[in-house]
């Protein structure tokens, strides 16, 4: 019994001690090569090869994953035959996420999907209608992916987002397919996040195109960035409504997190660690959060909300004082198409809660912006 | 006709279904497939190698392993049924399944914080991923199981101390959840679903001839399984070692469900259905006709379950933890009262 005893012990013990174990997770990165085209993405690095490139994945599951990218008009040289090679640009490709198929779409390249997940989760015109005329096929969802449809797809290239403990490589195996692991929502820096459209640029051939556009997305947000670093009120904002009860808010180190930061704000929980999302009790949400001047909120369903009907919802949201004095920050995902397109505009989500914090710094360029994603909810 | 006779009419009948419904599953499922093409599989060597693809590497291991694993729980459930002389007890009573959802979940959350750093040193841990996590798990709910029944001589007892067990695992589980990055909890909800293609081509041959070795081992166990029926006090008179016989049982028992667990996830309903479904199609206790009609009866089951689980028009593959019971209670409930 004693044994049992400490062995329970020590599971919870490991259990207690993850929080601060994952938090030196996304420092790490060994990349060093002068010759790597990246700058702000810790998990992929692209290196010009002899008649191509070397896209190298880190994706914390397993080992690198290192990839040959040639045009298909040049030949391979001799000492790359036995690597993995990707010809470019990739004629029918599989992407398990719309961040993927997104820049495909945005580069005018959509034809060279051929399968998704998910879709009746997007609100996209393009997306849907290819759907429905039979030219993009649904493939089921992220947690159930259905096979047999994938098999039939025969795609040269399915892009995926792993995650801990699920192995896909049996989808490569069964359908021919090159496997690659796209893990852009570990980058916790927003430019970094942004950086991940040079993938799929590579991809398509175009990888003029997306490094121009990265470039001015740079430029753009870090004149945003820079003018706010000098502001001295900051007004404090804390993020998310509770699912189910259980409140998840975004840790300090996120990437809503530093452009909450960015934008000259004062993050309530800034200075916990997590990359991820951290559990916390309704309680401590109250405690911490009651005095924040502004509360973004992410709105999932297709009906807008309103005050009165979060109200309805949960007793709870009065009592903040953002809530009272209607100073919440909505952004309607479905209608903007947030999660498709606002990792690739990080300088117009910064704007958007610059806008909301000092609209005076919105200058130049960005005179008479009016917000894209966040919205202030009026009534 | 003689009991005996229609007994074996029966068994013949669901032979003979399960065949049939064996052959569905490799030309029934998301992708609608011309039957010519599904002939030339098998008949032809020019066949469409996609088609082949569908067919032999994806369709008829989770064929097989939907046998096996339907088997291997209705056994696992009638042996616990007939030990604890409870018409309710199933295979998850004695907290494996929790085991391995334990098991799974611990290493989900080892992965989540080894992440970036030392997990791509150590590639091993995620290459044998989520069922050898589960195995390892059921492996030691079924050893604490197999210690506490040493020791304990009614077997009532037992079945609280599993319950406690079962509950003790979940709630460690529900702790480790929720003190996981969301992101990291993704894999556990897939487990969680249960899934017979999880297995694939590769760990097919693994898997069921680890199956097969339960099963084999319950066909002998039929006396012993008999002999409980009367009581422990007959039993012991009758010479039989009570406490070894039970440790075995529950080591089978253990052994079957442990292994399914960790390949397929949780699969709910089929332990506890298949004996009674059993015993009153053959109208009979006696296990050495009921331990063959219960694998049977699992078998052909389990390939039901698959075949809607995939059938066309159903975006994506049902979960088959949703599948089991919708379709196993009507038919059991449905048995129950036309024998009645």
């Amino acid at each position: 019994m004693k044994k049992i005893i400490l062995i329970l012990f020590s599971i919870v013990y490991m259990m207690s001690s993850c929080n601060v174990a994952s938090k030196g997770k996304s420092d790490k990165h060994d990349i060093n090569d002068t010759l790597n085209l990246v700058t702000y993405a810790k998990n992929f690095k692209i290196l010009p090869i002899e008649r191509g490139y070397r896209l190298t994945i880190k994706d914390g599951f397993g080992s690198d994953k290192e990839y040959y990218l040639f045009n298909d008009t040049v030949s391979i040289p001799n000492q790359f035959t036995d690597k993995q090679i990707i010809k470019t640009p990739v004629s029918s490709a599989v992407a398990f996420s719309s961040t993927q198929w997104s820049v495909f779409q945005k580069l005018g390249e959509i034809n060279r999907v051929k399968g998704l997940l998910e879709s009746n989760y997007s609100n996209n015109e393009e997306i849907l209608r290819l759907v429905a005329e039979g030219k993009i096929t649904d493939v089921g969802m992220s947690t159930n992916v259905n096979t047999e449809k994938l098999i039939y797809l025969q795609p040269d290239l399915i892009l995926y987002t792993p995650y801990p403990g699920i192995d896909f490589s049996h989808l490569g195996e069964l359908s021919g397919a090159t496997m690659l692991s796209f893990p852009d929502y570990l980058e916790s820096h927003p430019l970094g996040r942004a950086e991940w459209m040079k993938v799929v640029g590579l991809l398509c051939g175009k990888e003029d195109v997306t490094n121009k556009w990265f470039n001015d997305v740079v430029r753009r947000y870090e004149t945003l960035s820079e003018k706010c670093s000098s502001v001295e009120d900051k007004p404090t904002i804390f993020s998310d409504l509770p699912f189910e009860n259980q409140w998840y808010v975004p840790g300090g180190n996120s990437y809503i997190a530093r452009i909450f930061a960015d934008a000259g704000g004062d993050y309530i929980w800034k200075d916990n660690e997590s990359t991820g999302s951290l559990h916390i009790d309704a309680e401590s949400v109250l405690l911490k959060a009651q005095q924040a001047d502004f509360w973004r909120v992410i709105n999932s369903y297709d009906t807008p909300f309103t005050y009165e009907r979060l109200k309805n919802e949960n007793e709870l949201y009065p009592l903040f004082k953002a809530f009272e004095k209607k100073q919440l920050l909505v952004c309607d995902v479905r209608e903007c198409g947030y999660f498709e397109k606002s990792q690739y505009e990080p300088d117009v989500l910064l704007a958007d809660f610059i806008y909301h914090f000092h609209p005076e710094l919105l200058t130049d360029e960005w005179e008479n912006y009016t917000p894209t994603y966040f919205k202030q909810l009026v009534k | 006709m003689s009991r005996n006779k229609i007994n074996i009419i029966i068994l013949i009948s669901i032979i003979f279904l399960g065949i049939i419904l064996f052959i569905l599953n490799l030309f029934i499922g998301s992708v609608t497939i011309p039957f010519s093409d599904l002939f030339n599989v098998f008949f032809s060597e020019e066949s469409n190698p996609t088609v082949r693809t569908i067919v032999m590497d994806y369709r008829l291991p989770q064929a097989v392993t939907a046998m096996f694993a339907g088997a291997a729980l209705s056994i696992s459930g009638l042996l616990m049924q007939t030990l604890f002389r409870n018409p309710l007890a199933d295979p998850s009573m004695l907290g494996i399944s929790s085991g391995a959802g334990l098991g799974v979940a611990i290493t989900i959350l080892l992965t989540g914080i080894l992440g970036g750093s030392a997990l791509s040193t150590m590639g091993i841990w995620s290459n044998l991923g989520v069922s050898l996590a589960a195995f390892v798990g059921a492996t030691f709910v079924l050893m604490l199981i197999l210690g506490f029944s040493s020791r304990l001589r009614n077997m009532t007892t037992l079945i609280i101390i599993g319950l406690m067990i079962s509950y003790l695992a979940g709630s460690l589980t529900d702790i480790m959840k929720f003190f996981s990055m969301k992101e990291d909890i993704h894999a556990f909800v897939i487990w969680g679903m249960g899934s017979f293609s999880a297995v694939g081509t590769s760990k097919l041959m693994f898997f069921s001839i680890s199956v097969i070795i339960g099963l084999f081992a319950s066909l002998f166990l039929s006396k012993n399984l008999n002999v409980i029926l009367l009581g422990d006090l007959y039993a012991e008179n009758l010479g039989i070692n009570v406490k070894r016989n039970n440790l075995f049982i529950i080591l089978i028992s253990g052994y079957l469900t442990a292994i399914v667990t960790a390949y397929c996830g949780p699969i709910a309903f089929l332990g506890l259905a298949i004996p009674h479904l059993a015993r009153f199609t053959f109208k009979t206790s006696d296990h050495r006709i009921l331990t063959p009609a219960v694998m049977l009866i699992g078998m052909t089951v389990s390939l039901l379950c698959n075949l809607v689980a995939r059938m066309p028009g159903f975006e994506g593959n049902l979960p088959i933890n949703a599948v089991t019971a919708f379709i196993g209670a009507p038919v059991v409930i449905w048995v129950i009262l036309r024998k009645r």
